[in-house]
This record gives structure tokens, C-alpha cells and sequence, in this order.
């Protein structure tokens, strides 16, 4: 037997590596890159160490055992399932069945999920046509889904004004419209009734859009020290939004860890992980923000779902700041893409006029602002709400009609809120008009409102440099 | 320097194959949309199959008169006949006959107060679709049902074609409920076709488990012409002793049963664990091991049948595996770099090698001991004249069959994959029954005709390449089903 050289023991271990290194590390490069984050979520176990003692989540040792979100959903819906194989014509079943199928829809985004919600309420409507709270509740969820708020607003007052269901629902549809002081009515309603996480954290949100910064923190925490173990979705939602409120205050720490936490309890919430990836742009992280981003698109996997546009725009923002203005166009143009296509299907779609009038807008082409004023100015006859009148704003402001886009900013002070972009949007806007003092006064209040409100900030929300 | 030239491009053509296969693995996602989408529950009765349908209205815009985007009651029933006509072509459910059934369609009725009540702008519409099988007519009685019942195990075929045109994304979620059992399934433009088995059983399969066992007992005859499974062992015995039929006939059978049980022990345990666990938790998990296993077996078959191709020799391997399992091994790398040929390694099941070299009637250089000072042979039996036994038969024929062969396991693990072990190990037993008849078969022609064989018959040129290919193809199949069970796993914890 001839013995080996040097050279040709070490093209052995070549070869070795070639045959079986390389085809694994292949496979693990193509499948798998997504899914190496699901790793580290799932060992992330302790709360954020800044996260303020009032928003830690106490029943920790109930998450070990709590099947994820989805997974429990589903067997929610093979339970009711399987009793309506035995009696297919329960109507209380099928309306039971059409909630947990609303809840897989909220939970993933899928619009499948919506459309067999639809479907079984509607069967069981048709099977059970009185007293049937709980099908004509999932019909209004769905109509508010499809920003259709006056049809949520009759299914909810069908489902009768003590149904804390629909009073919540009355809460969030109101708010949609922007009829602040009728959300506000309903919230205090169902606070009275049932001081829980929910009703809380929907009063905290209707005190936001009134500015009212120390009540909403108040009401957060006492939201917190109500909530229970098992309501784990609600608990991470709550945080989310308060996560949010700190971030638009320039109180990034304290964003970060509460979005953290809300990750820690649903670790593929999609909201938190939106808003982070937000955060993380905000201070210029730009490849964690396009982490956060991926992550979404991964956890949905190949079905589009309501948060594709909110992804790809996002990510188009990242790639602006990063100076990439072609993957920014081509991620503006598939965003686009999906929101033409629900605009398409009619007013049956998910109806987001506001977010492609306001993609159109970040685009910057003169050939589009056109389009997106039209847009506005038939969302704001459904809707008045603060951030449907800012970009409406920002449409009459690209459109060269100031004066008109300076009325708007005054209805949208004349509501209490309390956004720096939108601040800051009226002391340009002022200062178009010649109103100086006004500007500053404008600038200087968004500054209080958020100190980090910077170049960077006033970018990702398409506004230019105003300053004096 | 020109061996390592020569080598390098097979390597990397290799490499490159492998990676571009591997992309198998990686499905490209497809985004579905709300306006493309439709939903259906359909619900399999004794007298009829009904299909709750909800979808884009724009499908059947010939009944829309209003043109609000969606189908009222009065539409459905004014435009009935064409609605019907409509729905018998573009969903189609067959029954075992293969009849398709005729469909009656309604409108989902809603007391009117309440339908007015909860009138909303909408893109879709929803109708129940009936099917119903007639009974021919020289069966039909006076006053009872024209339709023919369904059985609880009636296997329907459902076609479903309700998309969109030249919309690729488009699907329908549908929800199955038949006796008691409720499926899920989503119809595509590519994958169209639904089975409802009802209460599976594999007897129920007719033609297509003929055509598998067929199948199964074809692949274990050409799986037996291959190199393994003691081909050479029964060779190199019944050439070189005084070997009957009868002793070939019987070294094939024992070496085949050992084998087959082998495979049933493997699948033996990969049922019993199925009854302690959820099958839906592990069924993703048992697709993600089998298709480890199978990769992993073919890569071994690749390094094993390449090295015969390739040349690639193991010397640093030896050199490691003798210095951990041996104290001389000083000893023993002089011994092995002293230029000789190597004993032929016939009973070493740990490797795959195959090295068709003839066995001789000088065979005092194979014995040898291993630094024990045990003498010894790896000569199969009766092959240095001793008188042969029957125990001694046996032995060979377990030591030959006693690992699993990779082919096998494949079909044994894939049909585990897909959910039925059961069928698994009924193809493996057609398996064995081909190999059986083949290792039999080789054996007799040995027996009859050895005083022609003195070396097994050389490989033509192209099937030089065979062992390899097919290895390579089990290593494929074997990442591809990894792949996929990655992505159950993964959908499922989501």
C-alpha cells in the first residue's frame, strides 16, 4: 500500500470539508437565517434590567407553560370545530367559532382568517338570527378592520349599549373617526363597568389622543396592576403602546424596554417588533431596525397579511437614511403594490387610503401628490382623527395649498394632542405662511415634546428642515 | 501536482450540484392577497356534500345585476341555472365511481330584518353549494331519496378551479368535515386536487398500493444487483466450497429476513413512540429525524461509492482510528506502510466499501491477529475448505443482512414522513421479497456455474456510476424532506 504525501493528506481534509461542511452550511444559509432569531427569543427570560418596576410582567413562571398564541388559538378552533361537526346548525357555536377566528386573524394579519370569520358569523346569523351578541360583535370587528366605522358602530349598537364588547368596540371606532369626546364618553363607560388591563389601556390610548401625558401614564400602570396571568396577548399589547407613548417622547430606554418585555411575553408580537424596529431607526440603528423588520415578514411567512406595507416601508425608510435610494424605491414600489391592490378590490378590502396617500407622499414624485390629496380628502369624509388630518395636511402642503393646510393643523391642535412631527409640520407650515412667532412657538413645543426630535426623526416622517 | 488537478474539478462540480439541489429545500414563499382569496367549509353528509363557499364576487359577475359587489338572494335565484352551471365546472367533487356529483346552489338565507340589519359593503359573497349523487335509475323506488347516500368512508375527490384568472396567488382555505374529523387544506393554482379518504385504511388503495408493492418488490431486484448485502459474501462462499442450492437458497433467506427485521425494528419503535406522543407534534419531528437519517445515510453512501471513483484514500483516518484502538500502533503503521494488498473485508458491515477483489485458494496471509495475539480470519466460512454448517450458515447470513440497507430505510422513513408507517413496512416486506428473489437467484446461477466464475462479473461502464448517483439521489431526498420538516416545525410553533 502506497503511503500518502503531505499534500495530498491535506487536499484529504479538503476534500472532507467540501463533502459534508460546506452542503450543511449551505443548507443552514438558505433555510434558516430567519429562524436563528427564534433561538435567541426563545432564552431571553428575565425582564429588561431598566424596565421600570411598575411594567414588569409578575407571572413569568405562567408564561413557561402557556402554548404560544397561535397555538392556542387554534385549538380553539378545532374545539368548536369538532361540536360543529356533531350539530352543524348551533348558531352559538359557529358565532364562538367566527371570535376565535377573529382572533387568528388579529393575531397573524391573514386576511383568510377575516373572510372565514366573516363567514361564520354570517352562517350563524342565519342560523340564529336573534339575540346573537356574540356574531354580530365579530361582524363589527370586522367592518372596523375594514375602517368601515359607521357599520361597526350599528353592528355594536345592535349588540346593545351594556355589552362590554361592543362598548370597547364604541371606544376604538370613535377614536378611528377621530370623534375624541365620544371615545372618551365610552371609555369612562367601560372603565365604570369593569376596571381591567383592556378597558384601561383603552382609556390610556383615548387620553393620548387628548394630551393628556400624566393620566395616560396612570392609567398604563394601574392597567398593569390589573392584569392577570393568562390575558398574556393583552399584557404585551398594553406594553407595546406604552412603549410607543415613550418613544414619541424621546424616552427611549424606558420604549425599548417595555417593547422588550412585550416580546418576552408573545415573542413574535408583531406590533413590538414594529415599533422597536421604529425605535432603532430613530437612533440610527439601522441594522437592528431591518432585524426587527425581517422578523416580521419571517414570523408571517408566505401570506400576505396587514403588515406587509407597514415592513416594507419601513425598511424603505432605513435604506433612505442609509443612502440606498434604489432598494428604498424598490421597497416603496412593492409597498405600493400591495396597498393599489386593496384599493382595488373597493371598499370590501382593507381600505388603507391614508397609508398609500401617505407612501405617495414619502416618494416625492410631483406626478403623485395629486393622487394622494384625492385620497386624503375621501378618507377625512369617513375620519378626522389626528394622524388622517396630519397627512392630509402634508398633502395640501405638497400641493402648494398652505393656507388650507394651516386650517387643518389648527382642528388638529384644537384637539389636545400632544406628536412633535405634527408640531413640528404646523411651524413649517407657518413658516411657509410668514407666521414666524407662531413657527417658533410651534418648534419650540415640539422640542419640549420630544428633545430627540432631530434631522433624523423629521426625516422618517418626511419632513424637511424648517428650522430657523 | 496532475492528481490533485484532476481531482479539483470534480469537487467543485459536485459542490456546486449539491448546493443548487439544496435550494430545493428553500420553498420560494408566494404572496396570497385579500381580493384573491376565498374560503369554503364543506361538510361530507350521508345524503350530499355540502360546501359553504365565500368569495370574490367579480367570479361571477354575470349574477351581480346591482353591480354592489355582491350576490343577494334574489340574484342567486334569478341567475340560478348559470350559477349552477358555473360552480358544476369549476368545483368538481367525484366519487369513488368517479361520477361527479350535480350541484344545487342557495343563497345563505337570512331572516330579511336581520339581513337588512347587517347589510354591509363587501367584495365577497357567500352561497351553499349542494352535491348530490343520483342513483342510477334502474334503482330508483317510489317515494324514497334519488340521491345515493354517501358512506362514512366515501372517498371523494374535490377539483377545485374558483381563482381568479392569471392570478397565481390566488387560494382557497377550506375547512373538511367528514365523520366527525375535521382537515384543513388550501387550494392554489398548483395544487388543485383534494382526496378525502374518509377512514384511510391501505386496503382501501386498490390499484395505487398494487402499484406501490409492484414498485417496492422491482426496487428491492435491482437494489440486490447493486453492491451489498453480502453479494460477495454468498459469492466468495458458494465459489470457492461445496455449497448446494439448498445452502444458497437459505444464506439469501437468512440474510434477508435479518434484514427485513431489522428495518421493522426501526419502524417498530418509531410507532410505539407515535402512540405516547400527539402524532401532530411529532409527526414535523419524525419527518426532520428521517430526513437527517436519510441525508445523512446518503452522504455516507456518496463518501463511500466517490472513493471508488475519486480515489480518495483514508489513510489520516486509519492512521487515527488505529492509534486510538490500538497500543502498537507504532507497530502497526510500519506494518500497514509496507507496500501489500490489503485482506479482503468481507463481514465488515461498518463500511461500505466494496472491493470486488476475488478470493483465493491461498488465503494463509489472511490470517492475522490484531495485536491480541487472537489468530484469525475474516474469510467467510467453509471458504479454507472446512466442513460448513448450518449454524455457521446462519451466522453469515445475520452478519450479512444485519444492518439496515439505506434504500430501504429510505422508503420505510418517507412513508413515515407522510404519516403511514404502517404502509411503510408493507412496501418494505415487497422490498425484501425482490431482494430475496435476487440474492437467490444470484446464488443458483453460483452454485450451477461457478466452475465459470472465478471473478464476479465486471461492471459495465456506465453502471460505474450508478452507486454514486443513487446515493447521491438518497441524500437529496433526504435534505428535501429535512427541509420540509423544518418548515412544519416551524409553522406550527408560530
Amino acid at each position: 500500500m502506497k503511503t500518502k504525501t503531505k499534500p495530498e493528506i491535506k487536499s484529504d481534509i479538503l476534500s472532507w470539508w467540501l463533502l459534508i461542511v460546506v452542503p450543511l452550511v449551505g443548507m443552514v444559509v438558505v433555510n434558516f437565517p430567519p429562524n436563528w432569531r427564534l433561538v435567541s427569543d426563545k432564552f431571553s427570560n428575565q425582564s429588561p434590567a431598566n424596565l421600570d418596576a411598575n411594567y414588569r410582567y409578575h407571572f413569568s413562571e405562567s408564561l413557561r407553560n402557556n402554548p404560544n398564541q397561535k397555538e392556542a388559538i387554534q385549538q380553539e378552533i378545532a374545539f368548536y370545530q369538532q361540536r360543529l361537526a356533531v350539530d352543524s346548525r348551533s348558531g352559538l357555536n359557529r358565532a364562538a367559532l367566527a371570535g376565535s377566528y377573529l382572533k387568528m386573524a388579529r393575531a397573524t394579519g391573514e386576511g383568510g382568517w377575516f373572510l372565514l370569520a366573516e363567514q361564520a358569523a354570517q352562517r350563524s346569523i342565519a342560523d340564529l338570527p336573534f339575540d346573537n351578541k356574540g356574531a354580530l360583535l365579530v361582524l363589527a370587528r370586522i367592518a372596523e378592520a375594514r375602517h368601515d366605522f359607521v357599520t361597526a358602530l350599528r353592528f355594536a349598537k345592535q349588540a346593545g349599549s351594556d355589552n362590554e364588547d361592543a362598548i370597547a368596540l364604541e371606544v376604538t371606532s370613535h377614536l378611528a373617526m377621530g370623534k375624541v369626546s365620544e371615545a372618551n364618553a365610552a371609555a369612562e363607560a367601560l372603565v365604570n363597568r369593569i376596571p381591567n388591563l383592556g378597558s384601561l389601556t383603552l382609556r390610556a390610548l383615548v387620553r393620548e389622543s387628548q394630551g393628556r401625558d400624566a393620566e395616560v401614564l396612570q392609567d398604563y400602570r394601574q392597567a398593569m396592576a390589573a392584569e392577570e396571568p393568562g390575558e398574556v396577548a393583552g399584557s404585551a399589547r398594553a406594553r407595546s403602546l406604552l412603549g410607543r407613548f415613550y418613544a414619541r417622547r424621546g424616552q427611549f430606554v424606558q420604549a425599548k424596554a417595555l417593547l422588550k418585555e412585550a416580546l418576552r411575553l408573545v415573542p413574535r408580537y408583531p406590533l413590538a417588533l414594529i415599533y422597536l424596529a421604529d425605535l432603532e431607526t430613530r437612533q440610527g440603528n439601522y441594522r437592528e431596525a431591518e432585524g426587527y423588520y425581517s422578523k416580521v415578514s419571517a414570523y408571517s411567512g408566505p401570506v400576505a397579511t396587514v403588515f406587509d406595507r407597514i415592513v416594507f416601508r419601513g425598511m424603505a425608510r432605513v435604506k433612505d437614511l442609509q443612502g440606498d435610494a434604489i432598494e428604498s424605491r424598490r421597497l416603496r414600489d412593492k409597498a405600493e403594490a400591495g396597498l393599489r391592490q386593496e384599493q382595488v378590490s373597493g371598499s370590501g378590502g382593507f381600505g388603507h387610503r391614508r397609508d398609500l396617500a401617505s407612501l405617495l407622499l414619502e416618494k416625492g414624485r410631483s406626478q403623485d401628490v395629486a393622487q394622494a390629496l384625492a385620497l386624503m380628502e375621501d378618507e377625512v369624509k369617513i375620519r378626522r382623527d389626528a394622524v388622517t388630518l396630519d397627512t392630509l395636511a402634508w398633502a395640501l402642503s405638497a400641493a402648494g395649498e398652505w393656507q388650507k393646510a394651516d386650517r387643518v393643523m389648527a382642528e388638529i391642535r384644537r384637539s389636545g394632542i400632544r406628536d412633535a412631527a405634527m408640531f413640528y409640520r404646523a411651524g413649517a407650515i407657518a413658516r411657509t405662511l410668514g407666521k414666524d412667532t407662531e413657527s417658533r412657538a410651534y418648534f419650540q413645543k415640539s422640542k419640549e415634546i420630544d428633545p430627540s426630535f432631530d434631522d433624523r426623526a423629521r426625516q422618517a416622517v418626511g419632513l424637511g428642515s424648517y428650522e430657523f | 501536482m496532475q492528481y490533485k488537478l484532476n481531482r479539483q474539478p470534480k469537487f467543485f462540480i459536485l459542490f456546486f450540484l449539491t448546493l443548487s439541489l439544496l435550494l430545493t429545500t428553500s420553498t420560494r414563499p408566494v404572496y396570497s392577497h385579500w381580493s384573491d382569496l376565498s374560503v369554503a367549509e364543506i361538510i361530507v353528509n350521508d345524503l350530499q356534500t355540502e360546501v359553504t363557499l365565500t368569495f370574490p364576487t367579480g367570479l361571477t359577475n354575470f349574477a351581480d345585476d346591482n353591480r354592489d359587489s355582491q350576490l343577494q338572494p334574489a340574484e342567486v335565484r334569478s341567475h340560478q341555472t348559470q350559477l349552477e352551471k358555473f360552480f358544476s365546472q369549476q368545483i368538481r367533487i367525484t366519487n369513488k365511481s368517479n361520477i361527479q356529483g350535480t350541484v344545487g346552489v342557495q343563497p345563505l338565507e337570512i331572516a330579511a330584518k336581520t339581513a337588512s340589519s347587517i347589510q354591509q359593503p363587501n367584495t365577497h359573497s357567500t352561497l351553499i353549494l349542494n352535491y348530490t349523487w343520483a342513483a342510477p335509475s334502474q334503482n330508483k323506488t317510489p317515494g324514497l331519496p334519488e340521491a345515493i347516500p354517501l358512506s362514512k368512508n366515501e372517498k371523494l375527490r374535490i377539483n377545485y378551479n374558483l381563482f381568479l384568472p392569471g392570478v397565481v396567488t390566488a387560494s382557497c382555505q377550506a375547512t373538511i368535515v367528514q365523520a366527525g374529523a375535521v382537515k384543513s387544506f388550501v387550494f392554489t393554482p398548483q395544487n388543485r386536487d383534494f382526496l378525502l379518504a374518509g377512514n384511510e385504511s391501505i386496503w382501501d388503495s386498490g390499484w395505487s398500493l398494487l402499484l406501490a408493492v409492484a414498485g417496492a418488490f422491482a426496487w428491492g431486484c435491482v437494489h440486490a444487483m447493486s453492491p451489498g448485502h453480502g453479494k460477495t459474501i454468498v459469492g466468495a462462499y458458494l465459489v470457492g466450497s461445496r455449497a448446494t442450492p439448498l445452502h444458497a437458497l437459505f444464506l439469501a433467506a437468512t440474510t434477508t429476513i435479518t434484514h427485513t427485521a431489522g428495518v421493522f425494528a426501526v419502524g417498530g419503535i418509531t410507532l410505539f413512540a407515535s402512540n405516547l406522543i400527539d402524532s401532530e407534534k411529532l409527526d414535523p419531528w419524525l419527518s426532520l429525524i428521517s430526513g437527517l437519517l436519510v441525508a445523512f445515510i446518503g452522504l455516507n453512501l456518496v463518501l463511500g461509492r466517490s472513493k471508488t471513483r475519486f480515489v480518495v484514500r483514508t489513510s489520516v483516518f486509519k492512521k487515527l482510528k488505529t492509534k486510538i484502538f490500538n497500543n502498537n500502533w507504532f507497530l502497526r503503521t510500519k506494518l500497514l506502510t509496507t507496500n501489500r494488498e490489503e485482506p479482503v473485508n468481507l463481514l465488515n458491515r461498518g463500511s461500505w466499501e466494496r472491493e470486488f477483489k476475488p478470493v483465493k485458494a491461498e488465503i494463509s496471509h489472511h490470517y492475522h491477529h490484531h495485536g491480541d495475539g487472537r489468530i484469525h480470519s475474516h474469510l467467510p466460512p467453509g471458504a479454507d475448505g472446512s466442513p460448513i454448517t448450518w449454524k455457521s450458515l446462519l451466522a453469515l447470513g445475520i452478519s450479512g443482512g444485519l444492518l439496515p440497507c439505506p434504500s430501504a430505510l429510505v422508503m420505510l422513513l418517507s412513508a413515515s414522513a407522510l404519516g403511514n408507517v404502517g404502509l411503510g413496512m408493507t412496501l418494505v416486506v415487497a422490498f425484501s421479497l425482490g431482494l430475496a428473489l435476487v440474492l437467490s437467484a444470484i446464488g443458483l446461477i453460483l452454485v450451477y456455474a461457478k466452475r465459470n466464475f472465478d471473478k464476479l462479473p465486471k461492471q459495465i461502464t456506465a453502471v460505474k456510476f450508478m452507486p454514486a448517483i443513487s446515493a447521491m439521489f438518497v441524500m437529496f431526498l433526504g435534505l428535501g424532506i429535512t427541509g420540509q420538516a423544518m418548515f412544519k416545525i416551524l409553522g406550527a410553533t408560530q
